[in-house]
Parts: structure tokens; sequence; C-alpha cells
């Protein structure tokens, strides 16, 4: 634990919207965290402040405007993310930055159990272990088997959100982005997720959410950054 | 470990004008300037210093609006259409010792040979990529003996094989394009294009014009395709649904100039130029 797996500083990130007389908008301004191996780090604060932004950001989704996000790269060494080119992205993607987007995408006629399975194929499994480890994952986020072969598009949010988290968390990668990872869920299943968060951080993965579900996702943080 | 992954292909300044251009062709045309026509002499300045790498098993998406220059840049890259400027740098990914060669400087009869042995299109129009009173076998197989095949007998089970693959029946491989419906030609233009292993597969805009259904169909196979072998890929189209669906990096162009390169996530969620933002409020 002698360095930081994420360090970010002086982030700042405009939109410069151009369809609209080029007028700007400032969501995230000169912003600086660091988040340690295995933390559990929860960025709070109301709707719109620019939570997502942060993410995206990190994960590249966004270009941010200034600053830097040096992530420590087992694949690649240290790389600064505003700036590493498309294919050290996409590398790092597969294997070591996870993003759990706050709502689910997926291309209709996918089933479930393929969805899961997707990113261990990406990381090299063969299918059949893959579908194997998609179906204990899809049992453990309480989703009935039924579903398993049809497409997420029809399920229940609830639903999708749970097949949302299962398809970052199965991937372990050393660090993973949680958008609103509790919207959507009633209680039960907020508890659930509670448990992945604490089960990933045994296996030495780092987790980064942001959320304003401070009752549920307070307690097990160790380190918040509360925006306002 | 920390080595980037091999490209395939490294387009450099690639450069493709109709006419013979003057001095304020320069200060006239381009993004800009709203036009890729020179005003004073007419020239059509359709693809402009173009240049972006490709690595190996990777989609690249190409998007823009009619007229942009997507077609003249796959055609370059086809070495079907000549440059007027760029080069385009291939290394051969089964001999990554190889130096790099510029295909541009091959001579006419190497770079027919390039074109049968390594590259594959499939055009937006069937009649384009197809002869029509052969056989859709016998299309499959025309690229095979382009590719220098010369076994009959495996000539038809290669073709025989890639229908398969193409989801295509088998049984009516002696019949005649024409009596195949829509998708399924875009299907044998794919079963074509693969047939002699190519290191890179070229697609222009080739699900516009298809039900939505069969429209799916051929993505969810050129998705299946890349999966499965690791084909290099360039796909042109202005809908962005497509470009989403299959490729992870792309590039926009405008009058003739790429004037936006990233992540596809990133071009869809955080597009910077303001054609690329007006290209994406438009698709949503
Ligand atoms: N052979 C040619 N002679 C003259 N002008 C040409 C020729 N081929 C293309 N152009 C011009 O070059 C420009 C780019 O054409 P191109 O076909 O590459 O566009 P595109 O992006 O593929 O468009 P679309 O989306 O409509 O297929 C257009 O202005 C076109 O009229
Ligand atoms: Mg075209
Ligand atoms: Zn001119």
């Amino acid at each position: 634990m002698s360095q930081p797996i994420l360090k970010v500083s002086g982030l700042t990130k405009t939109f410069v919207l151009h369809l609209i007389d080029g007028r700007s908008i400032t969501p995230v301004a000169d912003l600086a965290f660091d988040v340690w191996p295995a933390q559990h780090f929860l960025i709070s604060g109301r709707s719109g402040i620019g939570k997502t932004s942060i993410l995206k950001c990190i994960y590249r989704s966004y270009l941010a405007s200034a600053g830097e996000i040096w992530f420590d790269s087992l694949l690649a060494g240290p790389i600064e993310l505003i700036h590493a080119d498309e294919s050290t992205i996409l590398r790092v993607r597969e294997r070591e930055i996870g993003y759990c987007a706050q709502f689910l995408r997926v291309l209709p006629r996918i089933a479930a159990l393929d969805i899961l399975a997707e990113p261990l194929m990406r990381q090299g499994a063969t299918r059949q272990a893959a579908r194997d480890e998609a179906a204990a994952w899809l049992q453990r986020l309480g989703i009935a088997e039924p579903l398993w072969h049809a497409s997420p598009v029809t399920f229940s949010g609830g639903e999708q959100q749970r097949i949302n988290l299962g398809r970052a968390f199965i991937a372990a990668p050393r660090l993973l982005l949680l958008d609103e990872p509790t919207a959507s869920l009633d209680g039960a299943s907020r508890q659930v997720v509670v448990q992945l968060i604490d089960d990933a951080r045994r296996r030495g993965i780092t987790v980064l959410t942001v959320s304003h579900d401070l009752d549920t996702l307070l307690p097990s943080a160790d380190a918040r950054l509360h925006l306002a | 470990m920390n080595h980037a992954p091999s490209w395939v292909l490294r387009v450099d300044g690639l450069t493709r004008r109709f006419g013979a251009g003057c001095p304020r062709c320069a200060a006239s045309v381009g993004p800009a300037h709203e036009r890729s026509q020179c005003p004073w002499c007419a020239t059509v300045h359709a693809c402009t210093a173009a240049s972006f790498t490709l690595a190996r098993g990777e989609v690249l998406g190409i998007v823009g609006e009619s007229g942009s220059g997507k077609s003249t840049l796959l055609q370059m890259l086809n070495l079907t259409s000549p440059a007027d400027a760029g080069a385009l740098w291939y290394r051969e990914p089964a001999d990554p010792t190889a130096p790099p060669v510029d295909l541009l400087r091959l001579d006419r009869y190497a770079m027919r040979q390039f074109r049968n042995d390594r590259l594959g299109i499939v055009h937006q129009r069937p009649e384009l990529g197809l002869e029509m009173r052969f056989s859709v076998g016998g299309n499959v197989a025309e690229k095979l003996l382009l590719a220098r095949w010369r076994n009959v007998g495996a000539i038809r089970e290669r073709a025989a094989g890639l229908m398969h693959q193409t989801e295509l029946p088998v049984e009516r491989i002696d019949d005649a394009p024409p009596t195949f419906s829509g998708g399924m030609l875009q299907r044998v233009q794919i079963a074509r294009a693969l047939a002699s292993r190519p290191a890179l597969l070229l697609l222009d805009e080739v699900t516009s014009g298809l039900d939505l259904s069969v429209q799916a169909r051929v993505l969810d196979l050129i998705r299946r395709i890349q999966w499965e072998q690791q084909v290099t890929m360039v796909l042109v189209s202005h809908d962005l649904g497509v470009i989403k669906q299959l490729a992870r990096r792309t590039i926009v162009m405008k009058h003739g100039h790429i004037v936006e390169a990233g992540l596809t996530d990133q071009i869809l969620e955080d597009p910077q130029h303001p054609y690329t933002q007006l290209l994406v409020s438009s698709a949503l």
C-alpha cells in the first residue's frame, strides 16, 4: 500500500455546447483526491453536481478539460488516463478498470447469461467456464433461472440493475467505478450491493462509488468526498 | 508487458481530390468553409490528409454525412482508388518481424495481388460487389481463384463452409444472386470478402436500406465473425447506432477532413467538434 491506485488532481470538466451558442458548463472544477488500493471510496453530493462526470472522466467516456488522473496499472505501469492513447485505455478497460453505469445498456437479443459471460471471455475464459461462472453470479444476484436465457431489455428496473452490477463485478477489475449502484433497488437488494462491495474489497478490488444513498453505502465506505 | 498492441495498418496523410486544384483551394475548402469543392477551380477535395492507425483485430468506425469522403477513403484503403498524397503502411499480421510496406508504392500487379489476397470489401449495393450472372458459390469461388486457389474440390468446399458460416442455405450454392433477398446478398458479399482470410475487411454502409430485423441479423453476423476470427475491420456508416454496436474507436469525417477521432463511447457521450455534436444530437 505504498501508493494510491488512483490519483486525481486539478480535475476540471467543461462542456462546450456548440449547438447552444457555444455556451459552456463546468460540472467539475479543480477536484483532487487519492484512492488507495482495496479502499471503498465514496463520492456524495446532490443530484446534478457532477458525480457521474467524475467517473466518466476516469473511464475516459468524457475527455477531461484539465488536470491529471494517474492510474497505477499492472499492465502498463503508471498511466495518465486523460492523455493515454486509445489502445491503452481499451486494454486497461478490459482488464483493470470496470465501470457500472447508472442504467443498464445492452443490445437486445443477447441473453442475461451471455451478458455476464462476455467480460470473462474477453479475458480469455472458455465459453463454458464463462457461462458457468455467469450462472453462479445470476444465482447470487437473485435472478430467477427462467430469466437467464432472456434479454434483460424486458427485465424490471431492479433486475436490470442487478445484471448491470453483475457484469461489472464478474470481470474482477482492479478498480471498479460504480455510479449510483443502489438506485432502483429494494432494501434487500441494496444490502446485496453492500455485500458485493465488501467481498470485492476482500479480494483486493478497489471500489469508487458515487451515490447519494448514504444510508446504505456510508457504513461500508472508508473514505468519503462530499461535493457541495 | 508494456508493449503497444501491434498495428496492421497505419494511414498517413491520405489525400484524394477530383480536379487539378488551384492556389486558392487550401484557403477555400474544408469543414471551416462548409464545403469540399473549391469555388474557384471546382476541384472536389474528397479526402484530405486522413491519418489513423488500426490495431490488429479492432473495428474502426467511420461516420459522417453524405459526401464527407467516407467511401473515397475506403476505396483508397481498398487500393481501388489512387491517392494523390499520403502513405498506407501495412504490417503483415502473420509475420510481425517483416518491415512495414507502403501499399501505395506497390506496382500495379502487386497491388492487385495484395487486394485479392489480403483485403475484403462489402459494398452497400450488392451489385457493386457481386457478379449477378454467376451463382452465389461462383462469386465466392471467384475471390478464391483471384487469391490463387487452384483445387476445384477445395474451392467448392471452402465456398460451402463460408456459406454455412454466414448463415446462408448451402443447398442454394448454385443459385444466382437475383433470387436472394437483400439481407442474404449482404451475407453473400461477406462470405466472398472473407474467402481469402483477409487481414482487413472493409464494410461500406452494409446495412443501409435493409429492414431493421434484417439489419440486426447482418450486424449480429459481423459481430460474431469479429469475435470468432478477430478480423480487423473498417466500418463506414452514417448510422451512429451501427457504429456503436460494432466499433470501439470511431473517426468522424466532414467535408473530406477527419474532424474528430476517439473511443466510440467518448464520441457519443462527449463529442467535441460542433459537427459531431450535431450528428449525435440528431441521432438520439
Ligand atoms: N469520382 C469522383 N469524381 C468527382 N467527385 C467525386 C468522385 N467520387 C467522389 N466524389 C466527390 O467526393 C466527395 C466525397 O464523396 P464520397 O463518396 O467519398 O462521400 P461519402 O462520405 O461516402 O458519402 P455517402 O455517405 O453519401 O456515401 C463528394 O463531394 C463526391 O461528389
Ligand atoms: Mg459512401
Ligand atoms: Zn481551387
